[in-house]
């Protein structure tokens, strides 16, 4: 049971279990691979243990991680998983811009006239920059899960927010949101059982982490002065 | 009564400078449906500096027009705005002003 992002005096805090937060550094992990970083040093996940302030919490603002569908075992289910979200490629600096998901991450710098030629000037100039400021927002977002209780300053939550949302365009590109209508789709798999098994996880994910970086955008957007 | 003005205005000066368009290069964000309003909204409030306002108008220009120039500027100014946008993972683009 995750608890949403809330602005209070000491940070933003929120409060995610220890499954919830093993699915999130796998999330994590998976982008990193995509864009040829490393997942820090696997820390142990410490154990749940809520705060006392984490029990005065609305109804609304809580959130429970999708179960794995139940059909399948889970370790078939998450090879299929994993198969669908991403390549485990282990060259040095190897990016695949023929991805879909990692040319999402990484898209075209041009539009307008010489947009192909000037692209890949953009390329060339600033795109390794990007790609680190990628991958750094992903490895802090790694470490800060260690903990259930998170309570992260004004830079680490910002952060947090670029790597949830990278962890959304990703997924987003799996199952092929392009369109208003698709995320619709997405978003309307909370309950039905429309999608096969492994698509409906990726879209429960989907949903969890869009929620989650949804309160953390509410409770940031509060506090510009 | 009516006060006149006596210093003479080119009006086309003084839509160039309100619209920017006398700046070489633009930098537009581009609508998807991935996004969240709310995220877009403040990376144009913190990044750029925009008023609640501002920020939320262009917010909506890039989510109902399909896209919104977020600013203009020299090439190097559009290159930095669009390196900082792609770090956020807005679908960002830059190019030349006609």
């Amino acid at each position: 049971m995750a608890l949403a992002f809330k602005s209070t005096l000491r940070g933003y805090s929120a409060y995610l279990e220890k499954a919830e937060r093993q699915i999130l550094r796998s999330l994590f992990s998976d982008v990193l691979t995509l864009l040829g970083g490393v997942s820090p040093a696997d820390t142990q996940l410490e154990e749940d243990r809520p705060k006392f302030f984490d029990r005065f919490r609305s109804r609304d603002q809580i959130q429970h991680l999708p179960e794995a569908p139940s059909t399948d075992d889970l370790s078939g289910t998450d090879a299929a998983f994993w198969d669908l979200v991403g390549s485990l490629a282990d060259d040095e600096v190897q990016i695949d811009l023929t991805d879909p998901a990692v040319k999402r991450l990484l898209p075209d710098a041009r539009s307008g006239e010489d947009a192909e030629q000037g692209s890949e000037q953009f390329r060339q100039l600033a795109q390794d920059d990007i790609r680190q400021e990628k991958i750094a927002d992903l490895q802090r977002a790694y470490a800060l899960v260690q903990t259930p209780s998170l309570m992260l300053t004004t830079a680490e939550a910002e952060s947090f927010g670029r790597a949830l949302n990278q962890v959304r365009l990703v997924l987003s590109s799996r199952l092929n949101i392009e369109r208003e209508e698709d995320a619709e789709r997405v978003h309307k798999i909370d309950t039905v059982d429309q999608a096969t098994d492994v698509e409906r996880y990726m879209a429960l994910l989907y949903n969890f982490v869009s929620w989650l970086q949804e309160t953390l955008m509410q409770a940031l957007i509060g506090d510009i002065s | 009564m009516s006060i006149t003005c006596a210093v003479d205005v080119d009006p086309d000066i003084a839509v160039d400078e309100l619209t920017g368009v006398t700046e070489p290069w633009k930098v537009i964000v581009w609508n998807d449906p991935v996004n969240l309003m709310s995220y877009v909204t403040y990376v144009f409030r913190t990044y750029f500096g925009y008023t609640a306002s501002v920020a939320h108008d262009l917010m909506l220009q890039v989510h109902h027009q399909g896209k919104a120039v977020v600013a203009n500027g020299s090439k190097e100014e559009a290159e930095r705005h669009v390196a900082a946008m792609h770090g956020f993972g807005l679908w960002a683009t830059y190019e030349q002003n006609q």
